[in-house]
């Protein structure tokens, strides 16, 4: 969802401004300081403070922990700007960041960073954090910031601005999320508090209601579920956006335009509902997130096609369990199914423009309940402008090989127009050439795939078949693949992202191994080609995620309550990109739903039965000192060491892990793909380095501070390392990685891979139940 | 807004392209009764105003969104719950008048979803540069099956009478409404089936 397309922003933030809690409705917060100190726009200094207190201020304050959330602005054009705010405990005040960006937890982090600072009179440590953050370049033109899809790949830092000589003092480092991935949990805060708080029914009512671009109203008594709610629900129609107006907290003032008889999203604190109810709302689809109920007086559920509601109902519970991207990737499919037979409809006459065909959409798969919803899809907005920019997109020679085509050609929703398009484009390459690199981008996945699978051994090439099958476009007359095949070939695509979630994503990891001194960030916006799973280079982020569950115990204990509700069969994060940001926002926050009073340590780490585990060495994140002493070893040596004692242990783990190794030495190299914009230096290990890499013992936010010159960081940039993922020797590492890799093996994986194989099968609800209320626990502060 | 003060409401939008003078046109209507827009933070206004017809009050909520520009058509989506739809062109301006049936292409296509439409030529007062006759658009109009009138927003022409008319004719089309409703209901939210019989006086 998100901004439309617009110049790109001039500035990383326009304003940050602390606001007074106004003590009545009818009075305006005051502005207590602001950044740039002489920021002068007095429309905004009049209007945007109001939204930093969306709630009854008449009433007690919403909640007395410090909350996030994220307000709206829509300009006269509709291009949108965020208010990212901390409202402090006990609502006195709010911190606000005014940003064309949607990167929320980049923004968390840094208010959590500036609050800290200020309440400790820290003032021009403050803002010297926010002009750091100024003097940042933001992203380039072609990074428009078109969808809320925040994951992490590529880093930025606050130490763009070279170090003032002699300053030892901590600058903060903030990981630019990267727009290109999908949303995942539990890094992408919204999809997160979103899953946690709606029963996956509603979900699916919700995402139905908005597909049918209803006018939509979230209530909830806790702010940044409030908002969080509204971001990630639009965020689930990717890559459709929301058209229409959005406002994810309505502030008290203007709560009449509830009454808009245009399709909206508004989100409403539990303590202006009622005002809200009283204005005899019509036709209004309303969720109460605190009570889980949906209102609705449509029915939009059933007309929905049976079989992709079913999907959704089946398989959300599970997903929304399971850390990574299963629930986007969930929701991606189901688009697919619905949309992707606009694919076939795709008119390409040669030397012309390409064209979409609503006739030949509609006439697709005739008397089926998928035609019944074609045909009231054609008239929503959403559906208009995604087949708008698709055009555009196709006709500029931008190519559209993104992750939604990718689903579709996975899962079968298209007959496969790859064949005429190929034609087209090659004419339209005789003319101009403008079209080679979109089909050059469908079909290097594929190419790929096949090497990693090649080396990956068994299961990779069962995963190796399916894709081939799917990529090829044999599934000539979508209707034909039966439904089964279809969950099948998902099932045996995810063997492979599951071993090596297994085998990698546990692992204490030597923190920070790359980090990059310079800002470089991976623009958001434009997905690009390259972007399918097989060839984004899915292990870096995997071992940012890995890192960032060492920020808390209490993340840590997430993951592994998730995991071990993990089911091989169902589980649909066909490859984890989290983002790496999250983690900074939640750690630093006593106040935030993320972080968590007390470390609980090892314990939460394993999986409750440990019985069936092997005895795993005392090295897991619980110990910093661990962490600290790999740091301080010497980057070769390091990896020589715990190989001794895991090889012995688990014989199953090398091999697994010589199979991820061969893959990151062909993911190590995003550069061969066209997925990079030319000029944006994506260094493979920038990823690597991603921030959350950063030693951040869980219990001090200050940790999040990463010295510039700290030395541990360019410890593990160590040459071998280095050269052996430099995208111009991708082979080289063969032989390397596999020992650089093991250590992880030997610290954590070994247990849950063996939790993994002998379990199996889902466990029993029962034992799930409880798990969920502890995953909602940590949102509830 | 609450329910004693009115015996109708009425919510109306307004399309167009950028510039075709669609939020003057409103401010000038509404002049001096309803603070100048608070929404313009949030992408979306409207302004109040009531008038009284045959001793019958009815409330008007003009509705305008930002960004619209960005849409070629509007899709049934955004209008499916208004009483009214006001599209507007600017008569300087050819290009605003060649766009209006992209911006009805939705409307025409589904008769049973159609609200109440009219067209209105704005900036009159730039007479000089008008671009598109009024035959043109009356004869666009008729073929549209659309109520068209010509304002300016500038010197306050035919903009009581704009609305004035639409309310008489939303009245109308209201009573109609529910003796048709008294038979066979709309799908709720479907938008009111409304039926074309016009008793009040267009001209």
């Amino acid at each position: 969802m998100g901004t439309t397309a617009e110049g790109s922003p001039t500035a990383v933030f326009d304003w940050f401004f602390e606001a007074a809690r106004p003590s009545s409705l009818q009075e305006d917060p005051l502005i207590l300081r602001q950044f740039p100190p002489d920021f002068r726009d007095q429309e905004a200094m009049q209007m945007v403070p109001k939204f930093c207190f969306p709630f009854d201020v008449e009433r007690e304050p919403p909640s007395p922990a410090v909350q996030h959330f994220t307000f709206a602005l829509t300009d006269l054009v509709g291009n949108r700007r965020f208010g990212f705010c901390r409202l402090r405990a006990g609502a006195r005040s709010c911190l606000c960041i005014l940003s064309h960006l949607p990167w929320f937890e980049v923004f968390y982090k840094v208010l959590n960073t500036v609050g800290d600072l200020l309440a400790q009179d820290q003032v021009s440590e403050a803002e010297e954090t926010l002009l750091n953050l100024l003097q940042q370049d933001p992203p380039g033109p072609q990074a428009t910031p078109r969808l809320e899809l925040g994951s992490g790949a590529a880093i930025s830092s606050g130490q763009g601005a070279p170090p003032v000589p002699g300053k030892s003092r901590l600058l903060p480092c903030f990981v630019v999320p990267d727009s290109g991935c999908l949303p995942s949990i539990p890094e992408n805060r919204n999809l997160t508090e979103l899953v946690v708080a709606v029963t996956d029914e509603n979900l699916v009512g919700l995402f139905a209601a908005l597909l049918a671009e209803r006018r939509v109203l979230l209530t909830a008594s806790k702010l940044s579920t409030l908002t969080s709610c509204v971001h990630a629900s639009c965020a689930l129609l990717y890559p459709m956006r929301w058209e229409h107006v959005l406002i994810p907290t309505l502030p008290p003032h203007l709560l009449d335009y509830c009454c808009a008889p245009m399709p909206y999203l508004i989100g409403v604190h539990a303590s202006l509902a009622e005002k809200v109810r009283d204005k005899a709302l019509e036709d209004v689809v309303v969720l109460n997130v605190d009570s889980n109920t949906l209102e609705t007086p449509f029915e939009d559920v059933r007309a929905l096609p049976p079989d992709v509601v079913s999907l959704l109902r089946l398989r959300l519970r599970k997903a929304a369990l399971t850390p990574g991207e299963g629930v986007s990737r969930l929701f991606l499919k189901a688009q697919a199914l619905l949309f992707g037979g606009y694919r076939d409809a795709l008119v390409y006459s040669p030397g012309l423009p390409a064209t979409f065909s609503e006739e030949s959409f509609l006439a697709q798969k005739p008397g089926a309940p998928l035609q019944a919803f074609h045909q009231r899809a054609v008239h929503l907005q959403l559906f208009k402008q995604f087949i708008e920019a698709r055009l555009e997109k196709l006709n500029s020679g931008e190519g559209f090989s993104d992750e939604f085509e990718q689903e579709i050609t996975r899962c079968g929703a298209s007959s496969g127009t790859l064949r005429s398009y190929q034609l087209w484009a090659d004419n339209l390459k005789k003319g101009g050439g403008a079209l080679l690199h979109s089909v050059k981008a469908k079909t290097q996945p594929a190419v790929k795939n096949i090497y990693r699978s090649a080396r990956s051994g068994w299961k990779g090439m069962q995963s190796l078949l399916v894709y081939k099958d799917g990529d090829s476009g044999l599934h000539r007359g979508g209707s034909l693949r039966a439904p089964a095949l279809t969950s099948r070939s998902e099932r045996l695509q995810q063997r492979l992202p599951i071993t090596r979630h297994f085998g990698q994503n546990r692992p204490l990891r030597p923190s920070k191994r790359l980090r990059l001194e310079e800002i470089t960030y991976k623009p958001p916006g434009e997905r690009s080609p390259s972007l399918s799973p097989e060839d984004t280079p899915g292990l870096w982020p995997e071992e940012a995620l890995d890192s960032s569950f060492l920020g808390s115990g209490e993340e840590l204990d997430l993951l592994s309550e998730i995991l071990d509700s993990l089911s091989i069969e169902t589980k649909s994060t066909s490859s984890l990109r989290p983002s790496q940001s999250l983690d900074c926002c939640h750690q630093g926050d006593p106040g935030t739903c993320f972080s968590l009073p007390h470390r609980p340590g090892r314990t939460s780490w394993q999986p409750e039965d440990q019985t069936e585990l092997e005895p795993q060495p005392r090295s897991l994140p619980g110990d910093l000192s661990t962490l600290h002493n790999c740091q301080s070893l010497d980057a070769t040596s390091y990896p020589q060491n715990p190989t001794a004692q895991t090889r012995p242990k688990a014989n199953q783990v090398p091999s697994q892990f010589s199979a991820t190794a061969a893959d990151l030495s062909t993911e190590g190299n995003p550069e061969a793909s066209p997925a990079i914009p030319p000029g944006i230096q994506h260094h493979p290990g920038s990823g690597l380095s991603a921030e959350p890499t950063q030693p951040s013992p869980p219990d001090s936010p200050q940790l999040l501070l990463v010295p510039p010159e700290s030395t541990s960081d360019t410890t593990w940039t160590s040459p071998s390392l280095e050269s052996s993922l430099d995208p111009s020797s991708p082979e080289d590492p063969g032989a390397q990685l596999p020992e650089l890799l093991l250590p992880h093996a030997e610290e954590q994986g070994i247990p849950d891979t063996s939790v993994s194989h002998t379990r199996g099968g889902p466990e029993p609800q029962a034992a799930r139940r409880p798990r969920v209320a502890d995953l909602k626990k940590c949102f509830e502060s | 807004m609450s329910m004693e003060d009115y015996d109708f409401l009425f919510k109306i939008v307004l399309i167009g392209n950028a510039g075709v003078g669609k939020t003057c046109l409103v401010r000038r209507f509404t002049q001096g009764l309803f603070p100048p827009g608070q929404g313009a933070t949030i992408g979306v206004d409207f302004m109040i105003k009531t008038v009284e017809i045959n001793g019958e009050k009815v409330k008007l909520q003009i509705w305008d969104t930002a960004g619209q520009e960005r849409f070629r058509s509007i899709t049934q989506s955004y209008y499916r719950s208004a009483n009214a739809l006001i599209l507007t062109y600017d008569i300087t301006c050819e290009e605003s008048f060649r766009c209006l049936p992209e911006w009805l292409r939705e409307i025409e296509q589904y008769a049973s979803n159609k609200v109440i439409t009219v067209l209105v030529g704005n900036k009159i007062d730039l007479a000089e540069r008008r671009e598109v006759s009024q035959q043109r658009a009356e004869e666009f109009s008729e073929a549209q099956d659309m109520y068209y009138l010509e304002t300016s927003a500038k010197e306050s022409d035919n903009v009581e009478k704009l609305f004035l008319d639409l309310a008489c004719r939303l009245i109308s089309e209201a009573r109609q409404n529910t003796l048709v409703n008294n038979v066979s209901s709309p799908l709720p939210g479907e938008g009111k089936s409304i039926s074309y019989l016009t008793c009040c006086n267009f001209n």
